[in-house]
């Protein structure tokens, strides 16, 4: 039998009273209590005025503190309440399952419980960089990676596609305590980028706009030139393809086979009706 | 609700007065009933200074993922980080 409690986590999108969903909303208002993790001051006052009951969980974070200590504590807080039979909505920006490690916990803790859980989606700030840079992830292909793991681990890095790392004003941290990296930290993600862009490729520094009176961040510059740029904890670097997309002329091939012999065997089975 | 949060709602929701001249944006802050650092702030379009004049945190951590998943049980070594992407791929 079920318990009572129940648990959803929902996203409120990138920008106030832009982008929540009628239905993030409803549960929102509809929650005994509310925890909002937002990106923006005065977005998590606007989640205030949709509930009576809206806890932040700002209060987790500190400087100095592992993050990984912080989330387990988020997760916790929520459960507790989840446990007392109340119907609980954790708000996180954005998207709540893209980027956002607590949701996933709570929601498959909640579950492992015998509670009901689930997650509304919500516009990311991927949905939001599509649209302000006019990038179509279809076109070339896109790779994502959070740019300190991609620091950490050797990935297979396809030049011919975009390639976006989220999270790099932050690059490089192995404490997951810190508001921000270094440019000695910076110069390490250039070197390993130099790797397969060269140095004056232009790349793009994105923030999207939280509140509708703003504009997103979108600035250009060399690669080479990330170490004099300022970073914040919402940038992310988007990198265009540098080399054009290599035609994988063995495998067209086998396809072209592959069609001659259906096209043989249709023609074949009309002759003989 | 404020006035400042919900002329905020007002311009994200609706598509006219999120393509509001400069003058009508001037003229549309200027009508409401907030105080005046608040309305100076939003004309001119000070993030910073909006969340100061209506009381809000000052500044926001939003990082919610790390670069690794320590899973409950403390870091990993890079063994039992790859068993676990292991069951994680199996169990999808």
């Amino acid at each position: 039998m079920k318990k009572t409690g129940s648990m959803v986590c929902v996203g409120t999108g990138m920008m106030l009273g832009a982008h929540i969903s009628p239905r993030s909303r409803s549960h929102i208002e509809q929650a005994d209590v509310v925890f909002a993790a937002v990106s923006d001051p005065v977005v998590e006052l606007w989640l205030q005025a949709m509930n009576k009951d809206v806890r932040s969980l700002q209060n987790y974070y500190c400087e100095g503190k592992s993050r990984h200590e912080t989330y387990r504590e988020m997760v916790e807080a929520m459960l507790v309440e989840v446990r007392l039979g109340k119907r609980v909505c954790g708000a996180f920006y954005g998207h709540p399952g893209v980027f956002a490690l607590a949701p996933h916990k709570v929601i498959k803790q909640a579950r492992i419980e015998g509670f009901d859980a689930h997650m509304e989606p919500g516009i990311s700030a991927e949905d939001c960089l599509y649209a302000d840079l006019g990038i179509d992830p279809g076109r070339f292909g896109c790779q994502h990676y959070e740019a300190s793991q991609f620091m950490f681990y050797r990935r297979q890095i396809d030049p011919s596609a975009y390639l976006i790392l989220w999270q790099v004003g932050i690059a490089g941290d192995r404490s997951l305590s810190r508001y921000s990296t270094g440019s000695a930290y910076k110069q390490l993600l250039v070197e390993l980028l130099a790797e397969h862009y060269p140095a004056d490729h232009e790349v793009i520094i994105y923030e999207a706009a939280t509140l509708p009176i703003s504009k997103p961040r979108v600035e250009k510059l060399a690669l080479s030139e990330l170490m004099g740029t300022e970073l914040h904890l919402q940038s992310t670097m988007v990198l265009p393809p540098c080399q054009a997309m290599l035609r994988n002329e063995a495998m067209i091939a086998r396809v072209e086979e592959l069609e001659r012999v259906l096209n043989s065997k249709v023609t074949v089975a009309t002759t003989q009706q | 609700m404020s006035n400042v949060i919900q002329f905020l709602e007002s311009m994200g929701k609706d598509a006219s007065l999120s393509m509001m001249s400069p003058e009508e944006y001037a003229a549309a802050v200027k009508a409401l009933s907030v105080d005046d650092v608040a309305q100076h702030a939003l004309l001119n379009r000070d993030q910073n200074a909006l969340s100061d004049s209506i009381g809000a945190y000052k500044k926001m951590m939003m990082i919610l993922v790390p670069a690794e998943d320590d899973d409950g049980e403390g870091k990993d070594n890079d063994q039992d980080g790859d068993k676990k992407q292991e069951e994680e791929i199996s169990n999808n």
